[in-house]
C-alpha cells in the first residue's frame, strides 16, 4: 500500500512539472522577465497590487515569483532529461561492452573508477571552468558526471544476464555479439536502467542547482531555480526569505518526485537492485 | 593487501595523467590562458618556453610527474604563491569538516538503520524514511541555509560562520582544531570548535547519513533472514546476542565498504557547504580558483581531492578485508 | 565488547554535541567582554600585504596598519600630514623634494628606520637590477601611475634626510607619497624573505601581523615600540565572512565589532538597533559603466548616448544604494577640486535612446557583454544586481546583453585587457587629487598600458593634454579650470556613464569609539577603543 502511495505522489509531482513546462505561457500570470517598477520585494499575498496579482510575491527586480517558478520548470526538466539522455546514450553501450568483453572491461572499469574517484561537483566545476558557464555547458558537465553510474550498472546487469540460460542458448545458436546484446539482453536490463534514470534525474537537478549556487550555472536573467536560490540568498536571512524558499521548495519537490518514482520502480521491478543503484 | 595498495597507486597514477590531459588538451593554449586573449605573440612564445609547452607532450607529462614527485604543484596565477602552500593552508579545515561529518553520518546512520530494521514499519523506520527522503532531495547548500536560519538566527544555538572563535587562543599544530585542542587537553577550545563545526557538519552529513541508514536497514533485514541467524535462534541464543553479535556485525560489512565511497561524496558536498558557512577550506578556494581560471591551482586542488578519495578507498578496502576473514585469503 | 563501547561513546558524543546547543552564551558574549580585542568582519581576504605589489582594497586598507609612508592623510581628510618624514621642502622649480626623516623609529624586526630603508623602498620598484626587484614585480601602482617617468632619482643625504628629484614638476607628487604603494619596508626582512614578504610584512606601523589564516582570519598585534601614539587595543582580528547578511548577524550578536559593506537594504534595520551605530561619511568615489570604444558598435557616439539614455539610474540609486548614494554626472566626486557643476546630467529617456539607435542606423545589435563585478565595493554595493537592472533597461530599447562575471582578480585582469563590451567598475580616490581620478582612468597614456585602467580605451588628445598641463602647474584655480574642461569634454564624448557616488558606511557596535572612515578607504585601527 505504502509503495503505491509514494509512486502516486511521485507521478503527480512529475505531471505537474510537465504541465508547467508545456503550458508555461498559458499558466503563468506574468512574463518571467517583466520587471514591475515600484513593486519590488513583495511578500506572498492574495491582494492585488495595481490591479495585478502576485501570489508568491516578487523578487528584488520586481519580477513575479510565481511566473518565474513556472518557467523554471522548463529548465529543470530540460536539464534533467537531456543530461540523463546523454549519460545513457554514452554510458549504456560502454557498459555493455565492458560487461561482455573481458579485455575492454579492464580498461572501461578502470576509467570509470578514476572518474568516480573525483567528487561529481568537482568534475562539473572543472568542466564548466573550461567551457564557461551557460545552460548548454552545464548540461554537458552534469551529464559527464552521470555517465559512470550508467556504465557500472549496465556492466553488472549484463554480466548477470550472461550467466542465464537464454543467453547461453542464443550463443550456442550462433547469435552474434551485437545482436545478442541489443536484441536479447538489452530488453531484459531496461527495468533496472529505468530505475537508474529516474534516480539520476534527481541527482542531475541537484547538481545543476549546485553549480548555479556557485555562480557557474545558467546565466541571469533565466528563471532557473538554482540561480533563483542564489539571488534570493542576498535577502534570505534579513528581509525577504521567499525567493530562496520557494525556489528551494521547487527543487526539493521535483528531486523528491524522481527519487520516489525511482524507489518505487525499483521495489516493483527488481528488488535485487537495492544497494546497487 | 599488497594488491589493494598497488591498485590504489595505479588508479592514482592514472588520475594524475587524467588531470594533466584535462588541463593540457582543453581547447586553447595554456600560455594564452595565462596571458589572456590580448597577449602579444612574443609573450605567448616566451611563456610557452617557460612552461615547457614547446616540448613534446610526452616530455611535458614526464616533467610534470617528476615535479609532482618532489611535491611541486607550480605557482598560483592569482596570488603568485606556491599552490602547495595555498593548499596546506586550507586542507586541514576541509578534512576536519569531512571527517566529522563522516563520523556523524556513520554513527547516526548505522543506529537509525539498525533500529529501523529491528522493527520495520515502526517509528524509527518512518523517521528513517523521512530523513532519507529529505536528505536525498534537498540541495545541500539550501539545507545549510535553512540550518543557519533556524539554529543560528532564530534559536541562536550555534555560531553561524567561521571555524573557531577568535577569543580561543589557538595556535595551529596539525591544523585540525579539534585534534589539536584534544592533544593539548584544551577542552574549552575543543568545545567551542565543536559548536562551530556543528551546523556545517550536520548539513554535510545528511546525504551520506541517508544512504548509510538505508543500506544498514536493508542489509540488516537481509542478514536477519539468513540461515545462520535461524540457527543461532534455534540454538536458543538470547535475542540480544543474536541481534548484536551475529546480525549487526555481519550487516555492517557492506556499510563499511560504502563509507569509503561516501568520502568522495562528502568532499563534493564540502565544496558547496563551505561556501554557505564561510568555512575556510579547500572548497571555497577551489571555487575561487575555477572562477579565476587559475589552472595550476585547479590542477593541484583536483589532484589533492582525488588522492584523498583514493587513499580513503584503499583504507576502506583494508578495513573490509580485516573485518571479513573470507576476503583476507583472496588478497 | 569493544564495539559496544565505541557505539556507546558515539552516542555520548552526539548527546554532548546536541546538548551543547543550549550554551549559546559561551561564544557570543566574548567579543564584548575582552576589551582589548577589536574584531572586524570583511567580505574578502587580502591578496597580500607587500603593498607595493597589490592594488586591491582589501590588501591596502589593512596593510596601512602595518606599513607606513613618509607622509600621510590627516585622519578623515585628504590633507597631508607628517608621518615617517617630519618635514619636507620643495625646491622653487618644483623638481626637488627634501624629506627630514623621523628619528628613533624601529621596524617590527628591531632594525632601525633610516634613509637607507627609504631609498631601498623606492629603488626596489624603479630599478629593474635592484636585488629586491624580483620580490614584488610587477609593481602595479608604480607602473600605472607612471612613477618611473616622474621620479628621476632618490638620494640619501645623511641617515635622516633624503632628496627626491623629479623629471618634471608634478603637482600631485606629495599626495602620491601618502599612498600605500610608497610604504617603507624593512630592507633586512625583505631581502631575507623575498617573495614571502607578501605573507609576513615588516614595517614601522602601529600593528604587527601576528598570524594569517587564509580566507579565515588575520590577527594584528599592537607594536610595543611604535613611535607614535600607542594603539588603544592590543589585538585586532580581521575575519573573512563572504555573506553580508552573516556579517550583519555576527555584528548584532556582538561576535564582531565592525563590519564592511553591509547590504544597503539592511542599513535601516541596523540604525534602529541601539547596540549598533552606523558610521557614514561622504565617499571619495565614483561608480560608473565604461563603454569599450575599441569594440563596435560602441565606437559610435550615438550608441553610447543611446545606452546612457536607456538606463534608469534613479531607480538603481533607489533600489541598490537604498539612499546610501547619490546619482553621479561626472567622473569625479563633488568634493574634489574643479568638479564641473555646469555639466548637464543625462536624462533617463528610452524613446530618445531608440531614436538615437535608429539615427545610428543600427537595427539588429549584437549581444553585448555586460561585465559585472563579483564583489561589493564602496562605489557599487551589488554590481550583479545592478547589471540585471541595466540588462532589463537595455532590453527595453532593443539592446540585448549578456552578464559576465569572474572572481575579482581575474575580472580586473581581463577588463584590463579589454575583453568586455560594457563594464561596471569604479574608483575610490587614493590621494584626494582629481589627477588621481582623471589621469589614471581617462588619459591616452593609460589606454596604452596593458593592463589598462582606461576601460573605455578613451583616447582624446584634448583631454590628455589638459590633464598633463594640470599636472605641471601648481596654481589651484588654473588647475580647477582645466579639470572642468576635461569633464565637459568627457560628457560630450561619453566614454563612460557615471552612475553613483556612495556614502562610505561602516556599521559598528555601540562600544566602538575613535574610528574614522577615511576618504581614501584606509581602515586605521590605532585610534579605536572599546568602552
Amino acid at each position: 500500500m505504502r509503495k503505491n502511495w509514494t509512486l502516486l505522489v511521485g507521478i503527480s509531482l512529475v505531471s505537474l512539472l510537465v504541465i508547467c513546462t508545456l503550458f508555461a505561457n498559458w499558466i503563468s500570470p506574468h512574463s518571467p522577465l517583466e520587471d514591475f517598477r515600484g513593486l519590488e520585494n513583495l511578500s506572498p499575498s492574495f491582494e492585488s497590487r495595481d490591479g495585478k496579482y502576485f501570489l508568491l510575491g516578487t523578487d528584488t527586480l520586481g519580477r513575479d515569483l510565481l511566473s518565474r517558478l513556472i518557467y523554471g520548470a522548463r529548465y529543470c526538466l530540460l536539464m534533467g532529461c537531456v543530461t540523463v539522455a546523454i549519460a545513457g546514450f554514452i554510458g549504456i553501450p560502454l557498459g555493455m561492452l565492458a560487461g561482455s568483453h573481458t579485455r575492454l572491461d579492464a580498461v572501461i572499469s578502470k576509467a570509470t573508477d578514476i572518474v568516480m574517484s573525483f567528487p561529481a561537483v568537482l568534475i562539473a566545476l572543472v568542466v564548466v571552468s573550461i567551457l564557461g558557464p551557460g545552460l548548454f555547458n552545464v548540461i554537458i558537465a552534469v551529464a559527464l558526471t552521470s555517465i559512470p553510474s550508467f556504465i557500472r550498472l549496465t556492466r553488472s546487469q549484463v554480466k548477470l544476464e550472461f550467466r542465464k540460460d537464454y543467453v547461453q542458448a542464443a550463443e550456442c545458436l550462433g547469435v552474434g555479439r551485437i545482436r545478442l546484446l541489443s536484441l536479447h539482453i538489452f530488453p531484459n536490463i531496461v527495468p533496472s536502467l529505468l530505475v537508474l534514470s529516474s534516480l539520476s534525474l534527481g541527482t542531475a537537478i541537484l547538481e545543476s542547482a549546485g553549480l548555479s549556487f556557485l555562480n557557474l550555472g545558467v546565466t541571469p536573467p533565466a528563471p532557473e531555480w538554482g540561480s533563483m536560490i542564489r539571488t534570493g540568498m542576498e535577502t534570505f536571512l534579513s528581509s525577504n526569505p521567499w525567493v530562496s524558499t520557494f525556489a528551494g521548495l521547487c527543487i526539493f519537490l521535483n528531486v523528491l518526485a524522481f527519487n520516489l518514482i525511482g524507489d518505487a520502480l525499483r521495489d516493483r521491478l527488481d528488488p535485487a537492485l537495492r544497494g546497487k543503484v | 593487501m599488497l594488491r589493494t595498495l598497488l591498485q590504489a597507486l595505479v588508479t592514482l597514477g592514472l588520475a594524475v595523467v587524467a588531470v594533466f590531459f584535462l588541463i593540457h588538451l582543453v581547447p586553447g593554449d595554456p600560455a594564452q590562458i595565462v596571458l589572456g586573449e590580448k597577449a602579444t605573440p612574443q609573450a605567448i612564445e616566451s611563456i610557452r618556453k617557460e612552461l615547457g609547452l614547446d616540448r613534446p607532450l610526452a616530455y611535458q607529462l614526464g616533467s610534470y610527474i617528476s615535479r609532482l614527485a618532489s611535491g611541486d604543484l607550480g605557482l598560483s596565477i592569482r596570488t603568485g604563491r606556491e599552490v602547495s602552500a595555498e593548499i596546506l593552508d586550507r586542507l586541514p579545515a576541509t578534512l576536519e569538516l569531512s571527517i566529522v561529518s563522516l563520523i556523524l553520518s556513520a554513527l547516526i546512520g548505522i543506529l537509525l538503520g539498525a533500529f529501523a530494521a529491528k522493527r520495520p514499519g515502526g517509528f524509527v523506520d518512518l523517521l528513517l524514511g523521512g530523513i532519507s527522503v529529505l536528505g536525498l532531495s534537498l540541495p545541500v547548500f539550501f539545507l545549510g541555509l535553512i540550518l543557519v536560519y533556524i539554529f543560528g538566527l532564530q534559536l541562536e544555538w550555534f555560531p553561524i560562520s567561521g571555524r573557531l572563535s577568535y577569543s580561543s587562543h589557538y595556535e595551529p599544530m596539525t591544523g585540525f582544531v579539534l585534534l589539536d585542542s584534544l592533544l593539548r587537553l584544551d577542552f574549552q577550545t575543543f568545545w567551542i570548535g565543536l559548536q562551530y563545526i556543528a551546523l556545517p557538519a550536520i548539513a554535510l552529513a545528511t546525504v551520506p547519513l541517508s544512504l548509510i541508514a538505508r543500506l544498514m536497514r536493508s542489509s540488516l533485514l537481509e542478514t536477519l533472514r539468513a540461515d545462520f541467524i535461524k540457527t543461532a535462534r534455534a540454538k536458543g541464543a538470547p535475542e540480544r546476542t543474536v541481534f548484536f553479535r551475529h546480525a549487526l556485525r555481519n550487516a555492517l560489512l557492506p556499510v563499511i565498504t560504502m563509507l569509503g565511497f561516501q568520502f568522495g561524496l562528502l568532499l563534493g558536498g564540502a565544496i558547496l557547504t563551505e561556501n554557505v558557512f564561510a568555512w575556510p577550506g579547500m572548497g571555497r578556494w577551489i571555487v575561487a580558483s575555477v572562477e579565476g581560471r587559475d589552472y595550476p591551482a585547479i590542477q593541484g586542488g583536483v589532484l589533492i581531492f582525488a588522492t584523498g578519495i583514493i587513499v580513503v578507498m584503499a583504507i576502506t578496502e583494508f578495513v573490509h578485508q580485516w573485518v571479513d576473514p573470507r576476503l583476507r585469503l583472496k588478497g | 565488547m569493544k564495539k559496544y563501547f565505541s557505539i556507546g561513546l558515539g552516542i555520548l558524543i552526539s548527546v554532548i554535541a546536541v546538548s551543547g546547543c543550549k550554551s549559546k552564551t559561551t561564544t557570543t558574549s566574548s567579543a564584548s567582554t575582552s576589551g582589548s580585542t577589536l574584531v572586524m568582519a570583511r567580505a574578502g581576504d587580502s591578496v597580500g600585504l607587500d603593498l607595493a605589489r597589490h592594488d586591491d582594497g582589501e590588501s591596502l586598507s589593512i596593510g596601512v596598519n602595518i606599513l607606513e609612508t613618509l607622509v600621510r592623510f590627516k585622519s578623515g581628510t585628504t590633507e597631508i600630514e607628517p608621518s615617517l618624514a617630519t618635514a619636507w621642502k620643495i625646491s622653487k622649480d618644483g623638481l626637488t623634494y627634501t624629506f627630514d626623516l623621523r628619528k628613533d623609529v624601529q621596524f617590527h624586526d628591531g632594525t632601525p628606520f633610516n634613509a637607507d630603508a627609504v631609498v631601498f623602498s623606492f629603488e626596489r620598484q624603479m630599478n629593474k637590477n635592484h636585488p629586491a626587484y624580483a620580490s614584488g614585480a610587477p609593481y602595479k601602482y608604480w607602473e600605472n601611475m607612471g612613477m618611473s617617468s616622474i621620479v628621476k632619482e632618490v638620494k640619501k643625504i645623511d641617515d635622516h634626510q633624503i632628496t627626491i628629484t623629479l623629471h618634471t614638476p608634478n603637482a600631485p607628487f606629495l599626495a602620491n607619497m601618502a599612498m600605500q604603494f610608497m610604504s617603507i619596508v624593512s630592507p633586512t626582512a625583505l631581502l631575507k624573505t623575498q617573495k614571502a614578504f607578501d605573507q609576513q610584512p615588516v614595517g614601522t606601523g602601529p600593528f604587527t601581523l601576528k598570524s594569517w589564516k587564509k580566507d579565515d582570519q588575520m590577527e594584528l598585534e599592537a607594536f610595543s615600540a611604535y613611535w607614535g601614539e600607542k594603539p588603544k587595543v592590543s589585538r585586532v582580528i580581521i575575519r573573512v565572512i563572504p555573506d553580508a547578511q552573516v556579517r550583519m548577524l555576527e555584528l548584532k550578536r556582538g561576535s564582531v565589532h565592525m563590519m564592511t559593506y553591509p547590504n544597503p537594504s539592511d542599513i535601516a534595520q541596523m540604525e534602529q538597533d541601539s547596540n549598533l551605530k552606523v558610521l557614514k561619511s561622504e565617499g571619495l568615489n565614483v561608480g560608473y559603466m565604461a563603454f569599450n570604444m575599441k569594440k563596435p558598435p560602441l565606437d559610435k557616439l550615438e550608441v553610447r548616448q543611446a545606452i546612457s539614455h536607456a538606463i534608469d539610474r534613479g531607480r538603481i540609486i533607489k533600489e541598490i544604494f537604498q539612499g546610501m548614494g547619490t546619482q553621479a554626472k561626472n567622473p569625479i566626486p563633488p568634493m574634489l577640486l574643479g568638479y564641473a557643476n555646469n555639466v548637464a546630467d543625462t536624462q533617463y529617456d528610452p524613446e530618445k535612446a531608440k531614436a538615437l539607435l535608429q539615427k545610428a542606423g543600427l537595427k539588429n545589435l549584437p549581444k553585448l557583454q555586460l561585465w559585472a563585478m563579483p564583489v561589493a565595493r564602496d562605489y557599487n554595493p551589488n554590481a550583479k544586481k545592478m547589471a540585471e537592472f541595466i540588462q532589463a533597461d537595455l532590453q527595453r530599447v532593443g539592446i540585448p546583453t549578456e552578464i559576465v562575471s569572474y572572481d575579482w582578480g581575474t575580472y580586473l585582469d581581463k577588463i584590463g585587457k579589454g575583453e568586455h563590451d560594457l563594464v561596471l567598475i569604479g574608483w575610490t580616490g587614493d590621494n584626494g587629487d582629481p589627477d588621481n581620478f582623471l589621469m589614471t582612468l581617462w588619459s591616452k597614456d593609460s589606454a596604452d598600458q596593458v593592463p589598462t585602467n582606461n576601460y573605455a580605451y578613451y583616447r582624446s588628445e584634448l583631454v590628455t593634454n589638459w590633464l598633463k598641463e594640470a599636472q605641471r602647474i601648481s596654481d589651484l584655480n588654473q588647475r580647477a579650470t582645466l579639470y572642468e574642461k576635461v569633464q565637459v569634454q568627457m560628457a560630450n564624448d561619453r566614454p563612460m556613464l557615471p552612475i553613483a557616488h556612495s556614502l562610505n558606511v561602516m556599521p559598528v557596535r555601540a562600544e566602538v569609539s575613535g574610528y574614522d572612515i577615511q576618504p581614501v578607504g584606509d581602515r586605521r585601527f590605532a585610534g579605536v577603543s572599546l568602552k
